[in-house]
């Protein structure tokens, strides 16, 4: 009986520490399209996920993420870049006494206080521009393309028609201009005019006062590595949507939305609404995709 | 009696500081008002946390509600409650400010769909707890300015069908919402018309584990010490000179200490569902973003690196509602030493100090000055130490502030006394008691 449960309390115990130890970082707080190696794939990173480590983090510029390690200590990462997870757990500070905290304060010289840059902030905010015709197309950094097609809308509520929407290089040189009466307009990238082009601005403005404009808009074709990444991904599941119906166009949105395509999701969205004008729902999906991206207020 | 001679003069200084006269001219002090040497050891002299601290923190996650409207709210609302969280509170007023139901003063109510799907989700949510406000009804706000309230604001009746509620009313010096706010305690429960009310986290906490918060609120303190454990601070910083900087309001080791979901996580679904499950899930604003340097609902709080001064505030309302209930389920709280003991600790540590200060005058007169400096110096970092200590490491927080005050002034008013009350007395002594030459020869 002895033996047995002194068994017992090993194993809780031991299972008790196999526990405690079976992550290396938990992920607090994730910003950015970062993400996780953990065996061969690459996946998205979600906060709240458990690190090993023999995993890998990819962080994808301007991102952030917030780590704490199973000892408790937190970590940041900003700097986009591969980061081994077993190399960060040898950077985990090692902890200190209250008593050396205490007497490193006292003898420290509080140098950092004294900084030589004054110059950090200004007296100035940075400021958006307030537009008169608000383009339903995401903000630059969310602005690349896989397919052909581009369908850009606007609300007509503000601003009457007739619109003139305006198609520009990089160099601001002028590729092409139509005029609609519509509060849409697709774009066919396989145009001639714009076939050479990586990355075209678009404006629409009221063709009544010119001064009644749209915020210039990037579309950008993607680079030849991105584009095969979207196509082998596409390929794994083109099998199972292939068949032209709306469902499997509200499936294709979301495959793009989910590779943050986001022109893309329009048009797929577009194309479900078209299969089948009488499902509301579609429409509302398409709605709640506009909202949480911000190209619909 | 140079011990009782040393606390009169510190009655006196006191005394003269507040006068408006001199209290106008000092800067430092109206600077340092709120300054209090033991939230040092809430931020910066800290035991590192540790792996239990971490088991603690990971029973609560946040979710920014940023500026959602109630019906996108009700969406990301859903999307969070389908794990099945053990408790949800909601740190956000669902009602019309004032009372005044209209479309103009509240426009909320126009969306009456968004309005009822959000009613729905609530009224669908096991263990839910939305916020209250205590307020005092107009004839007893006429009444004076005292601390008792007679009236609460809650949610709208469709909200709080199936809910609790939790007052997130804070102790503070602010006069209103967007009022400079400093907030180190909280009040656990407090009776409004006779009725028990709960405190946000202290309801929150009820829910989870009533059997900690029972014995917790048995202490049958009107106010409890915030053990504060940690902060939410993401630095969403584009600038890359500025990335290999810390840029937080919080101790590195404190500000990224809960479990944190934006707006976009939880409307994408960007999260572990294991992270939710079964935990409690507090809902509120933490900025447009969390990373927003925004003011609204921010505090100032012993976590804060600036302890004094001027300084940015450091915590969402919603962190210190979390904070709060880390404090009850930790089952570890602090106890603060009363004025009593505070007096006789500094009578005590006097008492000695002036015999002390005593016997090296009388047996090495002339290295007395320089040796009274040197033990004055030290002994006021070991007060330093000990209050910091007690708090880091056996949660008991007292100030030491009279102590301290009795050994900044033990020095000078030794010397005065010796040299210039005692002689004093002493000559008065000679000369009423000691008879005179004339009356001497008369006898």
């Amino acid at each position: 009986m002895k033996t047995k449960l002194l068994t017992l309390l090993f194993a809780v115990v031991i299972s008790g520490y196999t526990v405690a130890q079976d992550y290396a970082f938990k992920v607090l707080a994730n910003k950015g399209t970062n993400e996780v190696k953990s065996g061969d794939a690459w996946v998205p990173l979600k906060a709240g996920a458990s690190l090993k480590s023999s995993d890998e983090v990819k962080l994808a510029d301007n991102a952030y993420v917030g780590l704490v390690h199973s000892s408790g200590k937190p970590m940041e990462l900003k700097k986009a870049g591969s980061y081994k997870v077993d190399a960060l757990e040898k950077e985990v500070p090692k902890g200190s006494s209250v008593l050396s905290k205490y007497t490193d304060f006292i003898l420290s010289s509080n140098s950092a206080e004294a900084k030589k840059n004054r110059l950090s902030a200004t007296g100035a905010v940075h400021r958006g521009e307030t537009y008169a015709i608000q383009l339903m197309l995401p903000e630059n950094q969310h602005s690349g393309i896989y397919n052909n097609a581009a369908i850009i809308n606007w609300e007509g509520t503000k601003v009457a028609g007739p619109y003139v929407v305006t198609l520009r290089n990089m160099f601001d040189d002028e590729l092409a201009k139509f005029e609609t009466p519509e509060t849409s307009f697709q774009v066919d990238l396989t145009d001639p005019k714009f076939a050479k082009e990586n990355a075209i601005l678009v404006e629409v403005k009221s063709k009544a006062d010119p001064k009644q404009v749209s915020k210039q808009h990037l579309i950008k074709k993607l680079t030849p590595a991105d584009e095969e990444r979207v196509k082998t991904s596409l390929n794994e599941i083109i099998g199972d949507i292939g068949e032209q119906t709306a469902m499997n166009k509200i499936l294709l949105a979301s495959f793009y939305e989910e590779n943050n395509l986001f022109i893309d999701a329009i048009k797929a969205y577009e194309d479900a609404i078209k299969l089948a004008p009488d499902v509301d729902m579609y429409k509302e999906y398409y709605e709640e995709f506009l909202l949480r991206h911000g190209m619909k207020r | 009696m140079a011990t009782i001679f040393i606390f009169i003069v510190m009655y006196g200084v006191s005394k003269v500081t507040q006068l408006p006269q001199v209290n106008a001219f000092d800067p430092i002090s109206n600077a340092l008002a709120d300054f209090d040497l033991s939230d040092f050891a809430f931020n910066k002299f800290r035991n590192d946390p540790d792996a239990k601290e971490r088991e603690l923190l990971d029973k609560i996650v946040i979710v920014n509600i940023g500026e959602q409207s109630r019906r996108e709210f009700a969406l990301a609302f859903q999307n969070i409650i389908k794990y099945k969280p053990r408790v949800v509170g909601v740190d956000g007023f669902y009602n019309c400010e004032g009372g005044i139901y209209d479309i103009e003063n509240c426009p909320q109510l126009a969306d009456t769909l968004g309005n009822l799907l959000l009613a729905s989700a609530f009224q669908q949510t096991k263990n839910l707890v939305l916020v209250s406000k205590l307020l005092q009804t107009d004839s007893l706000a006429e009444a004076g300015d005292f601390d008792f309230y007679d009236s609460i604001e809650v949610a709208d009746e469709m909200f709080r069908l199936n809910a609790k509620n939790g007052y997130a009313s804070l102790p503070t010096d602010a006069k209103y919402q967007e009022d400079v706010k400093i907030c180190k305690t909280f009040f656990p429960q407090r009776v409004v018309n006779k009725k028990k009310e709960l405190a946000f986290g202290t309801q929150v906490a009820m829910l989870y584990d009533s059997v900690t918060t029972k014995k917790f609120l048995a202490r049958n303190n009107t106010e409890e010490v915030i053990n504060f454990v940690g902060n939410v601070e993401h630095e969403v910083v584009k600038l890359n000179s500025l990335k290999s900087q810390d840029l937080g309001t919080t101790d590195v080791n404190r500000k990224l200490s809960f479990l944190a979901l934006d707006v976009d996580d939880v409307i994408n679904e960007k999260f572990e569902p294991s992270a939710i499950e079964d935990k409690i899930v507090l809902f509120g604003y933490l900025g447009s973003y969390i990373g927003d340097p925004a003011w609204e609902d921010k505090f100032f709080t012993p976590l804060n690196k600036k302890i004094g001064g001027r300084a940015n505030p450091d915590m969402f309302g919603l962190i210190v509602h979390a904070n709060i209930v880390a404090t009850i389920l930790s089952d570890d709280y602090i106890d603060v030493a009363s004025q009593n003991l505070e007096y006789f600790i500094a009578f005590v540590v006097c008492f000695f100090n002036v015999a002390l200060f005593s016997f090296i005058n009388k047996k090495w007169p002339v290295i007395y000055d320089g040796v009274g400096v040197l033990i004055q110096v030290i002994e006021i970092f070991l007060c330093g130490y000990a209050v910091i200590t007690l708090l880091a490491d056996h949660h008991f927080k007292s100030t030491l502030g009279v102590t301290m005050g009795v050994l900044a002034l033990v020095g000078p008013c030794y010397d005065l006394y010796a040299g210039l009350i005692k002689e004093g007395i002493e000559k008065l002594r000679k000369f009423w008691l000691t008879r005179k030459q004339k009356r001497v020869l008369k006898t």
